[in-house]
């Protein structure tokens, strides 16, 4: 018998339910290289993940020409994955092989979502996907309409995510074939309006949305040889970015679409801990999907996921996931319905560490309102300031805040 | 001696650094090495330009990334000290030369006048290098026949790769420096009628006695010791029971080489306690971890021989007592005398610089002689520098007081900067 724990694990119950699917947790893998084998599946699931998202795969004889390396980071400050690049395409592994992963991790893992992701052009394309993962007993099927390459939209080079019409067709196309198999639609966040392609979605009669995808960008450039990064032979494309640094745009485009459709939403993009996670339910995601983070530190990254949300959830009183969905939604409001309120600057003497960066900050990018004294401690000048809060923000000790002023 | 830190390691570090306003380490910097704008530039990947400001600064970069005290300057400064532990500057300092040697610009033509500088350890040096920089001719004199004063030949062996010194000394080259090595140097005199500005940093070199009978061949010098063994040709004691009478950062350079020598036992015997010896504890922990043992609160009183052969060291017990002076003084405790057997005697209890009572100039307390903050002496024209004038004892310091007498000398002589 193992030893009694000093304090009880929190007894939360993590499962949540999602288009009529139980999950026992609301963390799922997905559709990534960390789902593209099935032994790589069977210990993300072993490792406690609610279920898995099988990367995309598409008709047999696609065209998969992968080109390497594919992965490049953003570094920032010493950090070496901040964000995270892949010029990465879907699956080499067709639907014959896929349609076999779905029918063996259905068997083996009877508990788990086993969902699979789907990319195709022509209807037949489609449809005959979604009737081989439909017959193979798959619990979900997702679209990849917003792969940043490869991407087979109205025009070369666009994604079926960044037409409206596209979407509302081709989501017709797949739920036509699923029936009762519930599909989810992943879109891209790099539209000029993602609730217009998330009404599109809606009225295609898709049950779902993952948002969203990697966001389509240039990781940098060599200034050596002027080669884009990641580079392959001097040449090189656009990537999709992925990691920490798009979860602001990530949350943004979950809310945008919770605000304005009524629609179930599998968030997506930049989730690396349980805290972040809590973020993207209180925006309107019901359940998160993860890659990156996987990518770089393991499937073992669902033990904190798990247990942080259990904690947290027991101290807030929540009972259920679904007691966070949306809870952030109501306070985000347009510009100009904001209070108008004055603030001010308020330092603790105790805990500042002398370094000045506040002063800096405000001398060359606020209001000049901070002045260091001789004792080297920064002092705030309350006719200067205006409150923009931009010095608790640089301050390495965190003793600085904002008060209000009544 | 530590690793070099790996470029990501470097950066890491680079962006730990708070950038503070007003960068106290910098001000704690005897030469004021300007760092955080080296570390700036290390963060965006401009080494080149690091090395740039470091070597503006400091004329003997390659020698104090290895061995400055930082936890007496910089990083003692560092307003992360207590918070997270100080930004590791010399470490990051000794990344920037050994990534990178930025080339030093061509030297401006010099002026007809030269001047002179005497004595070539850190202070002569610095002092060389930057009249050159500011356009002056300079006659170096120095008795030796290799520049580097203390740290070519007083350092413990295996503490220092000299070759960060000569690299020091490689980027001097083209400058318009003669210099007079390894011949007697002239008179203070000779050479004061000779030039309008005299630098004179000498060095000390006199060993401070310890007063006891049969000294002076019983006793071994451990400067003499310390530079046999950096020349090559260094006493063998293997097997040997050591003493070293000391207390000081270079007692700890004897007693490490005496080790290197093939020493059986190194004791070092100090009239205070650990906590009032003046020494880096970085030094102090290497030594302890090469088996040299401390004997505190022990005065040398008599030297125990038969027919000419040394047999140990007759010791005091002392007691500190607070006399509230800056700090208390050890007394002897009669009766409590107690024997370390030796069978080397080493004396490393300081030195001294020689007066050349041929030139009128003040002499301080305690063998200095005072200085302005120009590090002008009593007499005009005449500046000094190193360890004749402050007994602080570190190469920055040095440096520092070679670099403000060069700076000095300039104005006085007309030139603008």
């Amino acid at each position: 018998m193992s030893a009694p724990a000093l304090r009880p694990s929190p007894t939360v119950n993590l499962e949540t339910a999602f288009l009529g699917l139980r999950l026992e947790n609301p963390f799922l893998l997905s559709a990534a290289p960390s789902t593209d084998d099935l032994d790589m599946a069977r210990q993300g699931l072993d490792a406690g993940w609610a279920g898995v998202v099988l990367k995309t795969t598409s008709v047999e004889g696609t065209p998969v020409p992968l080109a390497y390396p594919m992965m490049s980071a953003m570094e920032w400050a010493g950090r070496r994955l901040v964000g995270m690049g892949n010029i990465d395409l879907i699956s080499e592994h067709h639907i014959d092989a896929v349609e076999e992963r779905v029918r063996i991790l259905t068997r083996e893992f009877p508990a788990k979502l086993i969902a699979a992701s789907i990319m195709g052009s022509r209807k037949e394309d489609w449809q005959s996907l979604v009737w081989r993962l439909r017959d193979a007993g798959v619990h979900l099927i997702e679209c990849s309409f917003s792969c940043p390459q490869g991407s087979m939209g109205e025009r070369a080079g666009a994604m079926v995510a960044q037409s409206a019409s596209a979407t509302e067709k081709v989501a017709g196309w797949v739920k036509e074939a699923a029936e009762h198999t519930p599909v989810l639609i992943k879109i891209t966040p790099q539209v000029a309006d993602v609730v217009e392609i998330a009404r599109a979605v809606k009225n295609g009669g898709a049950d779902g949305i993952t948002a969203s995808n990697s966001v389509p960008a240039l990781m940098g450039v060599d200034i050596d040889t002027f080669a884009p990064i990641p580079s392959l032979g001097g040449l090189g494309t656009y990537s999709g970015f992925t990691g920490p640094a798009i979860k602001p745009l990530t949350l943004r485009t979950v809310a945008e679409i919770a605000r304005h459709v009524s629609i179930p939403i599998s968030g997506n993009g930049g989730i690396c801990t349980w805290s972040d996670a809590v973020e993207l339910f209180a925006v309107g995601a019901q359940n998160i999907q993860i890659c990156s983070a996987v990518m770089h530190h393991g499937f073992r990254i669902i033990d904190d996921l798990k247990s942080g949300l259990a904690r947290y959830m027991e101290r807030k009183g929540f009972t259920s996931v679904s007691d966070i969905v949306g809870k952030a939604l109501p306070h985000i409001v347009d510009h100009d319905e904001l209070p108008r309120r004055t603030l001010r600057s308020r330092i603790d003497e105790s805990a500042c560490l002398r370094c000045g960066v506040c002063f800096v900050a405000c001398r060359d990018g606020g209001h000049q309102a901070i002045a260091m004294r001789e004792d080297r401690l920064p002092v705030v000048d309350d006719e200067r300031c205006v409150g923009c809060g931009l010095c608790p923000l640089t301050c390495p000790a965190g003793c600085i805040r904002m008060e209000i002023i009544p | 001696m530590f690793d070099l830190l790996s470029p990501h390691v470097a950066h890491r570090e680079a962006w730990r650094c708070l950038v503070c306003w007003d960068a106290p380490c910098t001000a704690a910097c005897p030469v004021h090495v300007p760092i955080p704008e080296f570390i700036a530039r290390l963060r965006s990947n401009d080494v080149v330009g690091a090395e740039e400001l470091v070597r503006e600064a400091n004329p003997l970069i390659s020698t104090c990334g290895e061995i400055c005290p930082d936890e007496q300057y910089c990083s003692r400064a560092c307003v992360l000290r207590d918070a997270e532990g100080p930004i590791r500057v010399r470490e990051l300092h000794r990344f920037v030369t050994a990534s990178a040697h930025a080339p030093w610009p061509a030297w401006a033509p010099s002026r007809p006048e030269r001047l002179a500088v005497v004595g070539a350890g850190p202070a002569g040096i610095a002092c060389a290098r930057e009249l050159a920089a500011l356009g002056w001719g300079v006659d170096v004199y120095e008795r030796d026949a290799a520049a580097g004063g203390v740290v070519r030949h007083a350092l413990a062996v295996g503490r220092f790769a000299v070759e960060r010194l000569d690299s020091d000394l490689d980027a001097l080259r083209g400058a318009p420096i003669t210099w007079h090595m390894g011949h007697a140097v002239p008179s203070l005199r000779e050479i004061l009628e000779s030039y309008a500005a005299v630098f004179y940093a000498p060095g000390t070199h006199r060993d401070v006695l310890l007063d006891l009978q049969g000294e002076d061949t019983l006793m071994v010098s451990g400067m003499e010791f310390l530079r046999g063994w950096r020349m090559g040709q260094g006493l063998d004691l293997t097997g040997k029971e050591v003493v070293v009478v000391g207390g000081g950062n270079a007692s700890l350079d004897v007693a490490l080489t005496a080790c290197h020598a093939g020493a059986a036992r190194v004791v070092l015997v100090y009239r205070r306690g650990p906590r009032e010896m003046p020494v880096w504890r970085r030094e102090l922990e290497q030594a302890s971890s090469k088996g040299i043992s401390v004997e505190y609160y022990a005065h040398p009183v008599g030297i125990i021989a038969e027919a000419g052969v040394v047999r140990g060291l007759q010791c005091r017990r002392t007691r500190l007592v607070d006399h509230g002076g800056r700090r208390p003084v050890p007394e002897d405790m009669e009766g409590f005398d107690f024997i370390l057997p030796a069978d080397v005697l080493l004396r490393a209890v300081g030195s001294e610089p020689e007066r050349d009572e041929d030139v009128d100039v003040r002499w301080g307390s305690k063998a200095t002689v005072p200085v302005t903050e120009a590090m002008e002496t009593s007499r005009r024209g005449l500046f000094a520098g190193g360890d004749l004038v402050s007994r602080e004892g570190t190469v920055v310091a040095a440096a520092s007081h070679g670099l403000r007498a060069a700076r000095a000398i300039h104005r006085m002589l007309g030139g603008r900067s």
